[in-house]
């Protein structure tokens, strides 16, 4: 499953199984929301939302700093420019609590 | 000459741990004897443990135990200052202004003291006789790198204000105030002064602690400086080789451990470190 996102992060989408673009931004809880714009500072406009990216092996201080950024809103503030190995951990890390947080909503 | 800021927002601190031995006995403080041991540190081993970190900004905080009783200090300094991605800090109980002044001279040295055992009812008591030793009394603001440390005990909160004397002598940019740890044996004096921090900052301090230990006496790597020696629960340790050096350095070698479940270190609630120290570690 990937979620599409629209480029101000208001709205978050679905491709279903007939190529029909489905709008769950209702279904995102708000806290969610508000931290995926946060990621924006980490991430630009490269925002992956993937559940595969849940399935890619990790190291814990990216989950710790990813959850750390979604515990306190004030954690991630500004632009930050992580090289792409890191950032690809952080991917993975940002993915596994994004669809953590929307399963267990 | 070395900038704190940057070396606060840069660099990961570890404690060297060169001797268990101190003039003092703080009730506080777990990681000490009075026993007199290990007094001159061996420089091959040092070096050693200096060359498997050579590729990493590293604040070397040299302490024990009382660093001031160390026989060959200066030598010590001088093998950390060579590699320009080490610092040396020296936390002394102000025995270091005594035996080796001229470190308190040397603007490339972070001279540290915690110069104050605690505060009572009828006065500040000090760690030395620092009103006899140049520079006199507390650490004055000054550009040489050097500060007082003061830790915020249950009795500073209690009976600071009747200090107000002593307390403008400390209240400058050259005066780090620490928060009462998790070092102490007794744990309702934590709980006096704060409640245990968030479990995902606990997890973050345990990825690398503020901070984890080379043992000299041991001669292994310590997870945290908060769980050693006397400490009725004593922390993990770890062979002190390349690979668990660069683990260490890389956030893979610690993990949350059961002690640190009930861990009642103070971890600032903005983060452990700001993501930006994160950023320039994990860029490297």
């Amino acid at each position: 499953m990937k979620i599409i996102i629209s480029p101000d992060v208001t709205t978050f989408c679905y491709i279903d199984e007939h190529d029909n673009m489905v709008d769950i931004t209702d279904k995102i809880p708000y806290r969610l929301r508000e931290f995926v714009k946060r990621m924006k500072f980490i991430f630009d406009d490269k925002i992956a939302i993937d559940r595969s990216y849940t399935e890619k092996e990790n190291e814990d201080i990216y989950e710790y700093l990813i959850e750390k950024a979604y515990e306190t809103k004030d954690y991630c503030f500004k632009r930050t420019k992580f090289k792409p190995r890191p950032k690809e951990k952080l991917l993975i890390a940002f993915n596994k609590l994004f669809f953590d947080k929307f399963d267990n909503r | 000459m070395i900038n704190l800021k940057e070396i606060q927002q840069n660099y990961l601190a570890i404690d060297f741990f060169m001797s268990m031995s101190c003039n003092k006995d703080c009730h506080y403080c777990t990681s000490y004897t009075l026993e007199m041991r290990n007094l001159t540190v061996d420089l091959d081993f040092l070096k050693r443990v200096l060359h498997y970190l050579r590729n990493y900004k590293i604040r070397v905080c040299l302490l024990g135990g009382e660093p001031g009783l160390i026989k060959n200090l200066d030598d010590v300094i001088a093998e950390v200052k060579k590699n320009p991605n080490h610092v040396p800090s020296v936390l002394s109980n102000s025995f270091v202004r005594k035996r080796y002044p001229h470190i308190l001279k040397d603007p490339d040295i972070l001279y540290v003291e915690h110069n104050i055992l605690d505060f009572y009812e009828d006065g500040i008591k000090k760690l030395g006789n620092l009103d006899k030793l140049a520079p006199y009394g507390f650490i004055q603001p000054n550009e040489y790198n050097n500060y007082n440390l003061c830790v915020k005990t249950p009795n500073y909160f209690k009976y600071k204000d009747k200090f107000p004397e002593e307390m403008k002598m400390l209240n400058h940019k050259n005066t780090m105030w620490k928060s009462f740890n998790g070092r102490t044996p007794n744990k309702d004096d934590v709980l006096a002064v704060h409640t245990q921090a968030a479990e995902i900052d606990r997890k973050m301090c345990a990825a690398f602690p503020m901070v984890p230990v080379i043992d000299f006496e041991k001669r292994h790597i310590v997870h945290c400086s908060k769980k050693f020696a006397n400490n009725p629960i004593v922390s993990r340790n770890f062979e002190i080789t390349q690979e668990n050096i660069d683990k260490m350095m890389n956030f893979r070698l610690f993990k949350y451990e059961n002690y640190c479940k009930t861990c009642m270190e103070w971890v600032e609630p903005k983060g452990h470190f700001p993501l930006s120290k994160y950023e320039a570690i994990l860029n490297e």
